[in-house]
């Protein structure tokens, strides 16, 4: 065997998502040619919106990261055997915390903006605690209540942000929002700092404070897992609960930090578009983000690595699909349908490789 | 079957393997684990595609597809772990997948009523299988009530509706794969009743065994494989246990352990009228005494399921006892969480090293320091692990306790069973325990690393240690501990030592007889 095991098993570990792709972008082009139109335009759509440009690349990298964030957030959780599907609500309720931090809170910038970070931080953790608690202490299905508990943050918020905490007046827009983000919480753009390293992007793409926030808690949730005891438990209870309770690990207590770990994560999803993109927070924040987060943790294996890749190639079809809706006829809808396949076709990919290097490890060790 | 070859990438599981059943007799498989019993086995039943050679049933050469197909041509197998629903009745699960096998009267359909023809169609009728069966049972001399639950029967009973399942699709060969694994000496007594009332009929039984006593006293022919191949197919006339222990492993084995007489040192565990019940509510111990000092083994005989894995969760896990209490060197341990009883000394080898031993995508090197992996050295400051440390420490523990791999960071799943059972037994002895718990040490385990688990056990006593050895492997028992316990329903209903213990007495308490004088079987 010309390949050592572990060389082979990491280009296993990167074929499936290869695959993936692939496979996902071959059925978009049948489904370009069955909607009539031609798969050259359609091609040629989507690298004009994706990487024709510096701008066009760095606007998929700057939607990659509240993805990455989503990404990260659920995958932590996953790796404790805890489904988190509740992003999405964490993320609604963080934002708001951050955002009130941001509108009340008196700082001068250099504390102001890791205050509203952190502020963010503890509101995801906050509305993540409950089902934590229930789970761990009574036995509820954390899906249930997470779920339960998007539809209470979305209503919650709606309330709060039409009544006590409305900002209706301020701006031109008459859509139910707070007030203005103090100024020194805002979060700055970094385009400069790209532009002075050479890569020639617009000043209109938003590559802010949100991507070294995406970067650092990248590296954390890495070192947490990877280099540190709590995260090898973290790792333990979600490979085999059974094994961690018999090795004297205390399995509620794990589960339950990696569930407010998750939650407080989620909590940074909606940074970008609250402190750098508008300015205040509002009932029309981007909604789906969290439930995306569960489909990028699947393709990037719950690992902080492999989510940079599946946030960007998230974001990619994204933006492929409005190139497809601007230049060609093909519906916009289309790249749903495809990210939808290409889940299915990684996950399954990567499901028999893995059994097949499995299978292929244990033939060598018995011959 | 002849001249089986199966090859997967990098092993060749059967290579020419040949072996042959005559109706009315009964043929014993024997060989170690991975020798390709079990490979052998799916290829006939259609699990596996043989990468050579073919297969005859009635001098036909056939092709089998599929386990459908396997039964369809007359074998039938009897898993290990049975394949029944628990929550259906007798009748139910013998007919499930062959509802329609036995055809109800059609002669009149064409004067019925269309409807009347797809209500007949639709709905089961079950007089037809029901009358089948009560034919089968009478036959084969088995009495079971049709309509009792399956999960409400004893383990014995169910291996008796897998058997009813395959002679009602009419099978001629019958695998058994290790059937007397999970049976008291008395079931395994009937079970070989069964099989000869089989070969009565001309039915053909292949009984798969580690337990060389058991085939010698029921085989016509012993057919032993290693390493995919038959070493040799003898008659039962002649053959000794030791000489296919011998050809099983290659070289001569000792499972007679050089087993020393205890230096009893002070009470190590000390179990006082404890009573428990499970999550169902249902009392699964009800007060059971004993010690165990440091420098005996203590073992507990029983049929699984009679509490055994109850008492050991008591003792190793933070299971509540209803009643009574547990006392290490003295000091109550009732309400400690593992980690403290890990702490205090407690070692552990669970009955289920797949559920609840191993991080199986895990590396051996964090396998290792499972237990001891939430303290120095293996974890520095800040709550850093300590790489060069838990890997030095899987470099010796692997060396050690000789377990068969590449190095310390191969993952767990790759590793033969007896290697992983190596795996944990040497992350529990490395932590100097005063208490060995072992529970089931050598289930699915090939006699070669059994030797050498049996060899730590002995050590761990001699060392000082308190050893508490919970088996449902009678040989086992008698061979390890000084002290005999056997558990039955719930409590400890006979004790004797290594001297005296005999098997009949052993069997004849650990079936209740002696409470209630008769068996139901």
């Amino acid at each position: 065997m010309t390949l050592s095991t572990r060389n082979r098993d990491r280009l296993f570990a990167v074929l499936a998502p290869v695959i993936g792709f692939v496979a996902a972008i071959i059925i978009l082009l049948v489904i370009v040619v069955l909607v009539g139109e031609s798969p050259a335009r359609a091609i040629n759509a989507i690298v004009r919106i994706t990487t024709s440009n510096p701008s066009r690349l760095a606007s998929v990298l700057s939607q990659a990261i509240p993805l990455y964030i989503a990404g990260i957030a659920v995958a932590f959780a996953f790796q404790a055997g805890v489904f988190n599907i509740g992003a999405e609500g964490q993320y609604f309720f963080g934002g708001l915390i951050g955002a009130l931090a941001g509108i009340y809170l008196r700082l001068p910038a250099f504390l102001h903006v890791p205050v509203v970070v952190i502020a963010s931080m503890i509101g995801g953790a906050a509305w993540a605690a409950i089902p934590a608690v229930l789970k761990v202490k009574r036995g509820v299905h954390e899906v249930i209540t997470t779920i339960m508990f998007n539809s209470i943050a979305i209503y919650l918020i709606n309330y709060l942000v039409n009544r006590p905490l409305s900002g209706l007046g301020e701006g031109a827009s008459l859509e139910p929002r707070t007030h203005e983000i103090a100024e020194t919480a805002l979060f700055g753009k970094l385009n400069g700092f790209f532009q002075a390293l050479g890569w020639g992007i617009g000043d209109h793409v938003y590559l802010d404070y949100s991507l070294i926030v995406a970067l650092v808690m990248g590296v954390l949730v890495w070192l947490v897992l990877y280099k540190l005891r709590i995260g090898f438990e973290v790792r333990a209870v979600g490979e085999a609960i059974d094994v961690a309770r018999y090795s004297g690990m205390r399995v509620s207590r794990v589960q339950i930090t990696a569930f407010l770990a998750s939650g407080a994560l989620a909590g940074l999803i909606g940074l970008q578009e609250i402190f750098a993109i508008r300015g205040f927070y509002t009932y029309n924040i981007a909604t789906g983000l969290g439930f995306d987060g569960i489909a990028i943790a699947l393709i990037g294996r719950n690992n902080p690595l492999g989510i940079i890749f599946a946030a960007i190639l998230f974001s990619f079809l994204r933006q492929a699909g409005y190139g497809l809706q601007l230049y060609t006829s093909v519906p916009n809808s289309v790249t749903y349908v495809i990210s939808g396949l290409m889940i299915i076709i990684i996950v399954v990919s990567d499901e028999l490789m893995t059994r097949y290097a499995r299978n292929l490890r244990r033939k060598e060790l018995a011959s | 079957m002849d001249e089986i070859t199966k090859v997967f990438p990098g092993v060749v599981a059967n290579d020419e393997v040949s072996m042959d059943l005559e109706a009315g007799e009964i043929h014993a498989l024997v060989g170690e684990n991975g020798a390709g019993k079990t490979t052998l086995m799916k290829i006939l039943y259609g699990l596996y595609k043989p990468d050579g050679g073919r297969i005859f049933i009635d001098d036909q050469p056939v092709e089998i597809t599929g386990a459908k197909d396997a039964i369809a041509k007359g074998v039938g197998m009897v898993h290990q772990h049975f394949m029944l629903v628990p929550v259906f009745n007798v009748l139910d699960n013998v007919i499930l997948g062959a509802e329609r096998d036995v055809a109800p009267d059609r002669a009149g359909d064409q004067q019925k009523r269309l409807l009347d023809r797809i209500a007949d169609r639709l709905y089961l009728n079950k007089n037809a299988p029901r009358q089948r069966i009560t034919e089968i049972m009478e036959r084969n001399r088995i009495d079971i009530d049709l309509d009792r639950r399956v999960g409400e029967l004893p383990v014995g009973i169910q291996q008796r509706v897998e058997i009813l399942k395959i002679l009602y699709r009419g099978a001629k060969v019958l695998v058994f794969d290790e059937p007397t694994a999970v049976l008291s000496p008395q079931e395994i007594e009937s079970l070989f009743e069964s099989f000869r009332r089989l070969t009565d009929q001309g039915k053909g039984v292949i009984f798969i065994s580690h337990k060389l006593d058991e085939v010698l006293q029921i085989a016509d022919r012993i057919t032993v494989i290693r390493r995919g191949r038959v070493i040799e197919t003898m008659p039962r006339k002649g053959a000794t246990k030791s000489r296919i222990a011998e050809l099983m492993v290659g070289k001569p084995v000792i499972l007679d352990v050089d087993n020393p007489d205890p230096e009893l040192g002070e009470p190590i565990l000390e179990v006082e009228s404890l009573s428990a019940v499970d999550s169902r509510g249902y009392d699964v111990l009800n007060g059971v005494d004993l010690t165990v000092r440091a420098g005996e083994i203590v073992g507990i005989a029983g049929v699984e399921g009679n509490g055994q894995s109850e008492l050991v969760y008591q003792v190793t896990e933070d299971h509540h006892p209803t009643g009574g209490d547990i006392r290490l060197r003295g000091e109550s341990i009732v309400g400690w969480d593992v980690r403290r009883r890990r702490e205090a000394g407690i070692a552990h080898i669970p009955e289920d090293r797949h559920r609840q031993g191993l991080l199986m995508s895990f590396s051996l090197a964090d396998n290792l320091c499972l237990g001891r992996h939430h303290r120095p050295p293996f974890v520095g400051s800040l709550g850093f692990r300590n790489t060069q440390e838990i890997h030095g420490f899987a470099r010796e523990a692997i060396e050690a306790y000789d377990v068969r791999t590449p190095d310390e960071t191969t993952e767990a799943h790759a590793l033969s069973g007896g290697n992983q059972q190596k795996v944990i037994i040497a992350r529990e002895m490395s932590g100097d325990p005063a208490l060995l718990v072992a529970s089931q040490p050598t289930r699915g385990v090939d006699i070669g690393a059994t030797e050498f688990i049996y060899k730590q056990i002995v050590n761990a006593k001699t060392d000082g240690r308190a050893v508490l050895l919970v088996s449902a492997d009678l040989d086992e028992v008698m061979a390890l501990a000084d002290r005999i316990l056997v558990m039955y329903e719930g409590r400890v209903v006979y004790e004797t030592n290594r001297r005296e213990a005999t098997k009949e007495k052993i069997g004849y308490y650990m079936t209740g007889e002696a409470e209630h004088d008769t068996v139901d079987a």
